[in-house]
């Protein structure tokens, strides 16, 4: 029992780094994924295309290859090592970091327009036709249904960010994954760190799930946060 | 480039894509297998069984799948060759690691399938089943020639989606050491001091194989759809 | 219902004289259900004569729907006995089956399969359950289509009908099994006011052809039209049976003259 315990805590210093990764990550790639989404909304064309297709590239490979490269790919390039770069891309943190933010972006941004597309015409013309400024009429009429429409596959596209969190412990980042796996490789003992490890992540979801229906519930205006599915 | 490649790392990668490309076919079939009787379990009707269903997908797809992967690994890793030492004559005997990763991998991913297909089959109205019962079909019969369609079709867009994550799934394998594409473009980028050849080919096996996918799913939603043309 | 006028009454001789078993089609002798404690039909009794046609009648919620799912054990229940044609309905069994196949069904949501041509939604069955080869199969499937008017339609795909034709394909699709009993509940129910009038007359010919039918149904001019006997059920219970004539004008039951004044103007 006392070994539990031991381990417990030991793998529980890796859960600041694993909640700092998850949420820093996630608030840059939804920065990212805005402006992104917001430009192919907003100036359709080639270039538009050309971000979309670029995107999709990046959703199709594994997070795991992008780590890889980020992080014993990028220190070789002159342009990285000999400038202020080196400085981020030298910590196995900040590498986890970027790569987090960059995927969410490329997932996030796909929901952000999925989710505008889904608005009603009718709303949008409704909106102007009461005279409201474009700005107003995103306001009143496309956020809230955005909102609406994307509740659902933002939660999913959140607790699959948090899962992933968990891989940057394969570029030497020591999260929760990281201790786990150090304890695992020391004891030979699979079950325990690893199932502890497990616990604590399925808290992690719960109380993220929870944080965002009610974000969701306090955001949207009238209508309750959708059942989550898919 | 080239140069790589003919010195035998074209053939590595060559094999590495045939087995990220089996374990992946093999997942993606079971992970469905998988999602069918779990959803006929869930609605069997039997005490809890919906209950224990949700739980599965719930924990399954709350924990990151590499601590997953680890776990049901060497479970079955030790599982396995424990059994085989059971049975007479098979005591030096080893199972190539492939097996346990495919069902690792079937198992993780079988829980998104669960869900998609529980969702899925909630869509299909109660009368569709009502109308083959009443029109004699058995239940087996009912369920491949009636439902199961109409369920594909709904999720068709989504099976799209399942079919890129079960390759991409199949990444983790090389953490447990398996020679899958990851890990033969590592060891390619740290043995050669050439990494931007190596993992720019993985990276463009994946890129071609998300596109290959969406390009087939896309065609198969397209077929599909005829029967939805001037619907009311 | 104007429909009613124009409906010619069918001709009864032939099918008296068919009648020679004396066998009835379905015998439901004190039947009772319950849904967990919420008793749903009580002590049902209800005979039913190879070729009679009887129309089901009553207010919401008072079980019709739910009688005639266990005709066709779509429902189980819990007390009483269901015959049909002598065979006994027992849950779970296999008589279910034989039953199944002389009973067919028409709903009132149509419940075609939308993933199938109206010509495959009438082979289907032929083929999987009966094992009619497919040819044989088509042939029937193209009989019964034009007996309900849409061979044109067999190609298309039911969400390409518009509500009538769906119904009538639904028709055709049970009929297709060469069924001896022919269940309706309320099939014209969802349908838009202009379409009833096809599914009406495509009943019409069923009951023409000496087709044992039970129908649960709102269109009372198609009742007097074409029922030997319509029941009249409230909460669970038959309340009143009678033919035609004598129902709509002169209703023994309170609860019946009351219905009546609601439904017909
Ligand atoms: N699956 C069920 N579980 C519980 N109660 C049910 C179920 N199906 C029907 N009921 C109840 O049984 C009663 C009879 O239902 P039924 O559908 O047979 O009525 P109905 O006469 O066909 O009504 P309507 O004219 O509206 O179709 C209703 O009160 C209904 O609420
Ligand atoms: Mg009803």
């Amino acid at each position: 029992m006392s070994v539990l315990l031991d381990y417990l805590l030991e793998i529980l210093q890796g859960l600041g780094t694993t909640l700092s990764l998850f949420v820093i990550a996630l608030v840059i790639g939804f920065v990212l994924a805005s402006a992104v989404a917001a430009f192919q909304i907003r100036f359709p064309g080639i270039v538009a295309r050309s971000i979309w297709s670029l995107m999709f590239c990046i959703r199709g490979v594994p997070l795991l290859l992008i780590l890889y490269v980020v992080y014993y790919g990028f220190p070789l390039l002159p342009f990285i090592r000999e400038t202020v770069l080196w400085t981020v891309f030298a910590s196995p943190y900040w590498c986890a970091i970027i790569c987090l933010a960059f995927v969410e972006m490329a997932f996030t941004s796909e929901i952000i327009r999925g989710a505008y597309y889904q608005t009603p015409r009718e709303q949008v013309e409704a909106a102007r036709s009461l005279g409201l400024s474009g700005f107003q009429t995103f306001r009143v009429a496309i956020l809230p249904a955005m909102l609406r429409n994307g509740f659902a596959p933002y939660t999913t596209e959140v607790i699959l960010l948090c899962k992933s969190t968990a891989l940057a412990f394969t570029i030497t980042v020591m999260d929760l994954m990281g201790y786990a796996n150090e304890i695992r490789a020391r004891t030979l003992d699979i079950y325990h760190p690893l199932l502890i490890a497990g616990c604590i992540y399925i808290c992690i979801v719960v109380i993220t799930r929870l944080i965002l229906s009610t974000l969701f519930n306090l955001v949207a205006v009238g209508g309750t946060a959708p059942e989550d599915r898919a | 480039m080239i140069d790589y490649l003919a010195s035998g790392w074209g053939l590595q990668f060559l094999s590495a894509i045939g087995t990220s490309l089996t374990v992946a076919a093999l997942g993606f079939f079971f992970c469905i297998l998988i999602g069918i009787l779990c959803t006929l379990f869930a609605r069997s009707g039997f005490r809890g069984s919906a209950g224990l269903v949700s739980l599965y997908t719930y924990v399954f797809r709350s924990l990151p799948d590499i601590l997953l992967l680890i776990l049901i690994f060497y479970t079955l890793d030790g599982a396995i060759q424990a059994l085989l030492h059971l049975v007479p004559g098979m005591s030096g005997v080893r199972l190539s690691a492939y097996v346990p990763a495919v069902i690792s991998t079937s198992i993780v991913l079988g829980a998104y399938a669960t869900e998609l297909f529980r969702a899925g089959w909630a869509d299909i109205p109660q009368g569709q089943h009502e109308a083959g019962r009443s029109l004699g079909f058995t239940t087996l019969q009912s369920l491949v020639l009636i439902i199961l369609p109409q369920v594909y079709r709904k999720i068709i867009p989504h099976l799209g989606s399942l079919c890129l994550i079960s390759l991409k799934e199949t990444a983790l394998l090389s953490i447990i050491g398996i020679p899958d594409i990851v890990r033969t473009a590592s060891i390619g980028a740290r043995s050669t001091g050439a990494p931007f050849v190596f993992y720019g080919i993985a990276i463009a096996i994946f890129v071609i194989f998300a596109i290959l996918c969406s390009r087939i799913f896309a065609h198969l939603e397209q077929r599909v759809r005829q029967d939805r043309a001037g619907a009311r | 219902m104007s429909a009613a006028a124009s409906i010619p009454m069918p001709d009864k001789g032939p099918i008296a004289m068919n009648d020679t078993s004396h066998t009835p089609a379905i015998e439901i002798v004190g039947m009772s259900k319950w849904f967990g404690s919420f008793h749903v039909l009580e002590d049902i009794d209800l005979k039913v004569k190879q070729g009679e046609r009887i129309v089901v009648c009553g207010p919401s919620g008072s079980g019709k729907s739910t009688m005639i799912r266990c005709i066709n054990g779509l429902e189980d229940f819990q007390r009483g006995r269901i015959v049909v044609h002598g065979q006994e309905l027992r849950q779970r069994a296999r008589a279910l089956d034989d039953v199944r196949k002389k009973v067919g069904m028409v709903f009132q949501q149509f419940n075609l399969f939308p993933h199938l041509t109206v010509l495959e939604n009438c082979t289907l069955a032929q083929r999987w359950v009966h094992k009619v080869p497919g040819s044989v199969a088509i042939d029937i499937a193209m009989q019964q289509l034009e007996k309900v008017r849409i061979p044109e339609q067999a190609q298309k795909y039911p969400g390409q009908l518009s509500g009538g034709q769906q119904q009538r394909v639904a028709i055709a699709r049970s009929l297709c099994l060469r069924p001896s009993i022919m269940l309706f509940d309320e099939p014209t129910s969802s349908l838009d006011p202009e379409m009833v009038r096809e599914v009406l007359d495509t009943m019409a010919d069923l009951a023409r052809d000496g087709m044992t039918i039970i129908c649960v149904t709102h269109e009372m001019g198609f009742a007097r039209g074409i029922a030997d006997r319509i029941v009249f059920m409230d909460q669970g219970r038959i309340v009143e049976q009678a033919p035609p004539a004598e129902f709509f004008d002169a209703p023994r039951e309170e609860r019946t003259q009351r219905f009546l004044e609601q439904v017909v103007r």
